[in-house]
């Protein structure tokens, strides 16, 4: 017994230093030479099967699966430790809406409404936003706010590119900020059947839906080269090909929609920039505009584009199925 | 460790930034154990996206003082696949995904060692004991130690030793009478 323990002990240190590359099947072979001809063919094996078992998921599985658990982490509703509403009473948010209707015709809050990031108005533009999303009437209307928003974060982030020395870090909050608005919007227009457990049904069909099989809805405004001005006056290139009204296609696709079609008209929504976002943003990233240290949001920002359009097919198709 | 701890600490308090710090650590390895286990790409993805999910929603009942959190994460793997294993022995059989790739046989030392593809392996660890299996999973695609393994399953570790030991002995015999062209 003492002799098979050994045995497995001096097997188990041979396969701790292959696992983890810190030594080969012939260094250990030397170090124990009595053990090597019991040893050598189980350390082939071992390493063969490891090695056959060394798959590495792609950067995109990783960062659908990443988005999948923000969904649900949304959905979940955890402790919001640092949310300045959540410890509000009631009256304190009425309060708030008092005064944001009020501040809303507000001349700072006007002005902020076109501040870019670096701009001492932005964090009013921000606050804003967050209170309207937290103030606004139904949950479609909070979706809708909140993927105006993420729109807006992309126009954002090609004007802090068009500067002669885009900063990483405003990148980074941009596309964090990016993020949190996709997934909350998401959270709110998923179909309750995908969600619990249907993933693991593992349907092929899910998967495989072609986004071209959907049509962007009617009142998303065609893309078109009319250049736009930045804070500065001054023409940011990247930025021309968005239209003026751009922002207006979420408040028509949530005011427009009737009943049962307006989470849908939200959804084609998300595969409509699903689609668009990450065009802008590969373009951007092929440029020489983007500084190194703020490629990895960017790809994120693509990245989540995509989750969360691939998530609204899903919904899309789900529904269509139930009908 | 400690850094692993701190994010646990914090993840347990509700932080979704720390529990996704978490998430992005230990997707390769929960993922190349679910894959091994259950041998499909698709669903081991699925899968794996659930494990996270379960471990966010459950994550206030982990023992900080008691096993490891990724001993957590793969007990929590291992009951989502026993609870797949049920659900598709109900159907004829288990097929084993041929789209998988089949790394490292470029290197020359694959010249003297078993050239395996996927397949092969997933197969030759279903003719394993239950334990034997998970110790080969756990070991070989969660790249988890000797001493992670043991408290993943609850045994000494001198009792997991003797299993791997046994496991890579019965996955020889297996993969060798597979062999055909003697290589080894």
């Amino acid at each position: 017994m003492a002799k098979y323990n050994r045995f497995d002990n001096i097997l188990d240190a041979c396969l701790e230093d292959l696992l983890t590359g810190k030594g080969t099947v012939e260094q250990c072979l030397q170090k124990y030479p009595g053990q090597a001809e019991a040893l050598e063919p189980l350390l082939r094996t071992a390493l063969s099967v490891r090695r056959t078992v060394e798959i590495k998921p792609t950067p995109e599985m990783i960062a659908h699966g990443r988005y999948h658990l923000q969904l649900k982490m949304a959905e979940t509703g955890k402790p919001k430790h640092g949310r300045f509403l959540s410890w509000q009473p009631r009256w304190a948010v009425a309060v708030m809406a008092v005064l944001l209707v009020f501040l809303m015709g507000s001349g700072a809050v006007l002005a902020a409404n076109g501040s870019m990031p670096g701009n001492p108005l932005y964090p009013v533009k921000i606050a804003t936003e967050n209170l309207r999303v937290k103030l606004s009437g139904s949950e479609v209307e909070k979706a809708a706010l909140l993927t105006t928003y993420a729109d807006r974060r992309v126009k954002e982030l090609l004007n802090v590119l068009a500067s002669d020395k885009p900063d990483p870090e405003k990148v980074e909050a941009i596309a964090a900020r990016y993020n949190d608005h996709l997934v909350k919007a998401s959270a709110i227009t998923r179909d309750e059947q995908t969600v619990a457990g249907k993933a693991l049904m593992m349907t092929a069909t899910a998967e495989t839906t072609p986004s071209t099989e959907l049509a962007a809805p009617a009142a998303v405004p065609a893309i078109t080269a009319t250049p736009k001005v930045s804070q500065g006056g001054t023409k940011a290139p990247a930025a021309e090909a968005f239209t003026q009204d751009r922002e207006a296609a979420p408040q028509l696709a949530a005011t427009r929609a009737e009943d049962d079609g307006e989470k849908d008209k939200l959804r084609k929504l998300l595969i409509y920039y699903g689609d668009l976002h990450p065009q802008e943003l590969e373009k951007l990233l092929e440029s020489d505009k983007v500084p190194e240290k703020a490629k990895p949001a960017i790809r994120r920002m693509i990245q989540d584009a995509k989750s969360a359009s691939k998530q609204a097919q899903k919904d899309l198709e789900s529904r269509r199925e139930s009908k | 460790m400690q850094e692993e701890q701190d994010l646990v600490r914090r993840a347990r308090q509700g932080d979704k930034e720390a529990f996704a710090a978490l998430y992005e650590s230990h997707y390769g390895r929960i993922y190349r154990y679910v894959v091994v286990k259950i041998g499909r790409r698709v669903e081991a993805e699925d899968m794996t996206q659930q494990v996270f999910v379960k471990a966010y929603k459950s994550i206030a009942s982990y023992q900080m003082q008691g096993a490891p959190f990724s001993a957590w994460l793969f007990r929590i793997a291992h009951n989502q696949i026993v609870d797949y294993i049920r659900r598709v022995s109900k159907r004829p059989t288990i097929l084993l995904d041929e789209s998988l790739p089949i790394p490292g046989t470029s290197d020359p030392q694959g010249e003297v060692e078993l050239k395996l593809n996927f397949e092969q392996v997933v197969e030759a660890t279903r003719q394993l004991t239950k334990a034997q299996r998970e110790v080969v999973s756990l070991r070989f695609a969660g790249e988890m130690s000797i001493s992670e393994v043991a408290a993943t399953m609850g045994k000494s570790e001198g009792a997991i030793k003797a299993l791997q030991h046994s496991a890579i002995r019965a996955l020889r015999k297996t993969l060798k009478a597979g062999e055909h062209n003697g290589k080894i």
